[in-house]
């Protein structure tokens, strides 16, 4: 237990700069949006839009996913080679990694969460109507923490997805992605897009489904987030540090 | 401290390590010798829980090691090969190195590094292959990990630098005993910190014994030939060199007073062969010992 807490403290240190710099930066970039929509409505606005609607918050989707890939990179290029040579044990390091996913996508959630509800007022202060229906939630309906549970969810899912792909990446280098640009070849060739469009269309034409849809998307999801993390963690415990050789 | 029985390691089709039985006391100074490809860092990345064995145990404290984070935390490895991450400052690696190692010693290491003269800021990349190096060492050393292994500890190392490496663990191991395990090619050089030596030969652990008892039984005979072989018939000669009328003759063997008086009365030169010598003697296949008839 004493070396997991020791890893996590190692994780988090890592992450708290980049992940403080990053949310600085994009609080930074929401501010201005409003302060800019504010001032100059009437020449441009920032934001994403639906038809007369707007949200300066949405945006943030955008940076968030990249920032999550790029966080997911750095766990297994950075911290793991590190953290291995340095006596902790794949296991542990693992399980350090999912806790800190957890937490980081929380913290991320939160952040979202807040500032989504405040939006409305410096949206409506531009004189523009606020975007609110983001399908799986609505910024006004929902609360804070309905809202944050349906991110966090989301963003748990996405990192361990990312996660898996960081981890293969890692332990294969190249060969992956020559695995994966022959995957995609052969999903075109045999129409696989087709074929997962039809299966969709017919799981979501069940009416339960349709009155549930954030309750089956959830479970769909985490059953795959769940799968990518299992399958994450044997990688994991097969992999060796790579060493630049001479 | 340490047990490993029956260690086998293969990659692919390729047997590196072949049933190394190994036991290894506390608080010692251990040599881990070996050609290239004998299995050395092999071995020491499989304690050291870096990789996967193929089969056998190796246990630490009675407990298997492999993902064992109770024993796992007790070694510090120190490689050759860096630590796999060079875009990174060194002032990182010692950051890392602190929040991960349990008895780490924050005073001893910023002694360290004032006595290594390093330059914390800069990255691990950027460093001379000498200064990777101390990174490393500083790293083992203020580690105190119960098991702290070197591998190759003297890469890019200047002579000054090694020296001073050299007498900082002695130092250190006096104050704050530990088993410390040294793999190396500078045989001569660190010949007088070693306690015990290991050597691997194809895989497997050819001699481990104390470095006195190894140095007892290598000489060198240099005398007339007719001279030496009544002698050392059926000893275990590992080297032969000639020189006009006379020969060197190296044995790895024990030689007692009457066989030493008979040499020297023939005017056979009889002195001990350095340890780098004998193990190169030893690894080589040129003279698989037996007697010269055999």
């Amino acid at each position: 237990m004493d070396s997991l807490k020791r890893t996590m403290k190692y994780q988090l240190n890592e992450t708290i700069k980049g992940l403080a710099i990053f949310l600085g930066i994009l609080l930074l970039v929401d501010i201005i949006g409003f302060v800019s929509n504010i001032r100059y409505n009437n020449i441009w606005s920032f934001g994403i839009h639906a038809d007369t609607e707007m949200s300066v918050i949405g945006g943030n989707i955008m940076a968030i996913i990249i920032f999550f890939i790029a966080y997911s990179y750095s766990i297994y290029y950075e911290d793991f080679p590190i953290a291995i040579c340095l006596s902790v044990t794949r296991k542990d390091y693992y399980k350090s990694v999912v806790l800190h996913n957890v937490i980081v996508a929380f913290v991320i959630s939160l952040f979202q969460g807040v500032l989504f509800k405040i939006e409305p007022y410096p949206i409506r202060a531009a004189g523009i109507n606020p975007l609110q229906d983001f399908i799986v939630l609505n910024t006004e309906t929902d609360s804070l923490i309905y809202i944050v549970l349906i991110m966090f969810v989301a963003f748990l899912v996405y990192m361990s997805f990312w996660n898996l792909v960081a981890a293969l990446n890692y332990k294969f280098g190249y060969r992956f992605w020559i695995v994966v640009v022959a995957l995609f070849i052969f999903m075109i060739r045999f129409n696989f897009l087709g074929f997962l469009l039809d299966f969709l269309d017919i799981m979501f034409s069940s009416r339960w489904i349709e009155h549930n849809l954030n309750l089956f998307l959830g479970i769909f999801f985490g059953i795959g987030a769940v799968v990518c993390y299992v399958v994450s963690y044997f990688i994991t415990l097969n992999t060796n540090v790579k060493h630049r050789v001479g | 401290m340490i047990e490993i029985k029956n260690l086998y390691k293969s990659y692919g089709k390729t047997e590196v390590l072949k049933g190394i039985n190994l036991n290894l006391e506390e608080n010692k100074i251990y040599g881990l010798l070996g050609r290239n490809g004998a299995g050395k860092t092999t071995l020491l990345n499989i304690i050291s829980n870096q990789i996967r064995k193929t089969s056998g145990e190796v246990k630490l404290y009675g407990e298997n090691v492999f993902e064992n984070p109770k024993q796992v935390e007790n070694i510090c490895i120190v490689k050759d090969s860096g630590f796999g991450m060079e875009e990174i400052k060194v002032k990182k690696i010692f950051e890392a190195a602190r929040m991960l190692y349990k008895n780490w010693d924050e005073e001893y290491k910023n002694q360290l590094v004032k006595e290594f003269d390093l330059n914390v800021r800069k990255k691990y990349n950027k460093l001379s292959r000498g200064n990777q190096t101390k990174v490393g060492l500083i790293v083992g050393l203020a580690s105190r990990a119960k098991l702290t292994i070197f591998d190759e500890p003297s890469l890019g190392l200047d002579a000054a630098t090694r020296y001073k490496f050299y007498n900082l663990l002695l130092e250190d191991f006096e104050n704050n005993p530990r088993t410390i395990i040294i793999s190396t090619h500078l045989i001569d050089e660190v010949a007088n910190l070693f306690e015990e030596v290991i050597i691997l030969k194809d895989g497997q652990v050819y001699i481990k014994d104390e470095v006195a008892n190894i140095l007892k039984k290598g000489y060198f005979l240099n005398g007339k030939e007719e001279n030496i072989i009544p002698v050392i018939r059926n000893k275990n000669i590992i080297h032969r060199e000639e020189f006009g009328n006379s020969i060197i003759i190296g044995i790895f063997d024990d030689l007692d007073e009457k066989e030493k008086s008979m040499l020297k009365e023939n005017n056979v030169e009889i002195s001990q062969i350095p340890l780098q010598k004998l193990f190169i003697y030893l690894t080589e296949n040129l003279y698989k010992g037996g007697n010269i008839n055999g």
